[in-house]
């Protein structure tokens, strides 16, 4: 079942309890507590729309990425425009931003991924991977 | 029976340009500039801000049709000169010779910076090797050190001087790349996190938490934030799932290195551009491309990358 069957649902990974193996965010049981509780770390998701979106916050690297991909990709399928709100996001590695790239090429043709308060981080590494070649509209 | 021999040229040319004062500089670069642009190749001249004015003042209006770089900002990391400038123009261009003329080794270049200015002549051997390009790379004869000149002619197959131009016989890039793989110094105090899987935020906030302390700040700071981040990314995943960031200032800089288990046999790791619809690491060549300086010691024990930042 893909991430894009629910609407508004809050998916939090806790970095230090993350089990391995498959994603366990495919859907609100997702977040299964930890013994050390939430990190300044973590990522949350919420779907939005529409029109069709994500509201992204806290960081993606290495132990969030999957949960990052699963919802780009869930968005995807939709073929539509997509909306990214950024607002809360802290920190995106280097494979974090690439992965959104990624997903803007696997849009439709004429369909585009629009940024919404894109921070820094997110922007120069856009602007160091190549962004002329994904349909990406950074609103500034 | 007749057997036909052939011999393949590498299309790559390289050669090192020894010269005294202006006059020779000029001698050397500005036929070679004015040739490609009769010819009708794209040129591109990288150099330190002295000598770009120097060329300017001799091409008049020529210099119009020549992209000019200051190699002291451009390529004051010489592991960002080869994705950041040379492969930057020449993919540009991918139809035809490419001329550039890159000067990564100027007098004043530290002793930190050194061994990987030369390791960086050495490798663009083998990142141009087969590629219609000619980098023509002067060399101040008066401002260099002498052992900086034996080294050229080791990373430079063909010498052009003020006798003419001649083959290297001495021509061994590949040594210079092993030689100057060299054991970075310990720090004299530096603050030490070991981390593995799961650890990440806290290497970003340990490394951006020491460095906003000595004097750090703004997008420079998030940038170390990335890089320290994908350092230690690099150790879960390629160097053995566990890793040691240190940091520490130097000489008005923000030093930090990560070391690991791990053994970086590529030794164009991070220097190559990427093709954006390529998944793969691009780690290091973000590190690169974003650090004032990138050293790397790297063997069967282990590897340390170390970034240096000014404040």
């Amino acid at each position: 079942m893909s991430i894009v069957d629910f609407r508004m649902v809050t998916v939090t990974i806790w970095p230090e309890v993350r089990p391995r193996g498959p994603s366990q965010a495919a859907g609100p049981g997702s977040s299964t507590p930890g013994v050390r509780g939430p990190s300044p770390h973590d990522l949350h998701i919420d779907l939005t729309g529409p029109p069709a979106g994500l509201k992204v916050s806290g960081d993606i690297d290495r132990t969030t990425r999957r949960l990052w991909e699963e919802a780009l990709g869930g968005l995807v399928t939709k073929g539509d425009d997509m909306h990214i709100d950024l607002s809360g996001l802290l920190f995106v590695d280097v494979r974090g931003t690439w992965l959104l790239t990624e997903a803007a090429r696997g849009l439709p043709m004429g369909k585009k991924v629009f940024l919404h308060h894109a921070p820094y981080c997110l922007r120069s590494v856009l602007a160091l991977i190549g962004p002329d070649s994904s349909p990406i509209e950074v609103e500034t | 029976m007749t057997t036909t021999t052939t011999t393949t040229v590498d299309p790559f040319v390289h050669p090192a340009l020894f010269y005294r004062g202006a006059r020779q500089y000029l001698d050397g670069t500005v036929p070679f500039i004015r040739q490609g642009l009769a010819a009708g190749e794209p040129v591109a001249v990288a150099v330190p801000p002295q000598n770009v004015e120097l060329l300017r003042a001799e091409l008049g209006e020529e210099a119009s049709e020549v992209r000019f770089l200051d190699m002291t900002q451009a390529g004051r990391n010489p592991g960002r000169i080869i994705p950041g400038v040379l492969r930057a123009f020449a993919d540009l261009h991918p139809a035809g010779r490419v001329r550039i003329i890159g000067e990564p080794i100027w007098a004043g270049r530290s002793a930190t910076e050194y061994p990987a200015c030369v390791q960086h002549e050495a490798l663009i051997n083998l990142a141009f090797s087969g590629r219609a390009v000619t980098i023509l790379c002067p060399y101040d004869l008066d401002g260099l050190d002498p052992s900086v000149i034996t080294d050229a002619e080791m990373t430079h197959p063909v010498i052009m001087d003020g006798y003419g131009l001649r083959t290297s016989r001495v021509y061994a890039p590949e040594r210079i790349i092993q030689d100057y793989n060299r054991p970075l110094p310990d720090p004299v105090d530096a603050a030490a996190l070991g981390f593995a899987d799961g650890d990440l935020g806290r290497v970003r906030d340990f490394v951006v938490g020491h460095a906003a302390s000595m004097g750090l700040s703004g997008e420079r700071l998030e940038d170390l934030r990335l890089i320290a981040s994908e350092l230690a990314a690099n150790s879960l995943d390629y160097g053995g799932g566990s890793g040691t960031v240190r940091i520490w200032a130097e000489n008005g800089q923000v030093v930090v290195d990560v070391t690991d288990a791990g053994h970086i046999l590529d030794p164009l790791a991070g220097r190559r551009p990427a093709d954006p619809r390529q998944r793969g690491s691009r780690g290091l060549l973000v590190t690169n491309l974003l650090s004032d300086l990138v050293r790397i010691h790297t063997n069967q024990d282990g590897t340390t990358v170390r970034v240096y930042f000014s404040t």
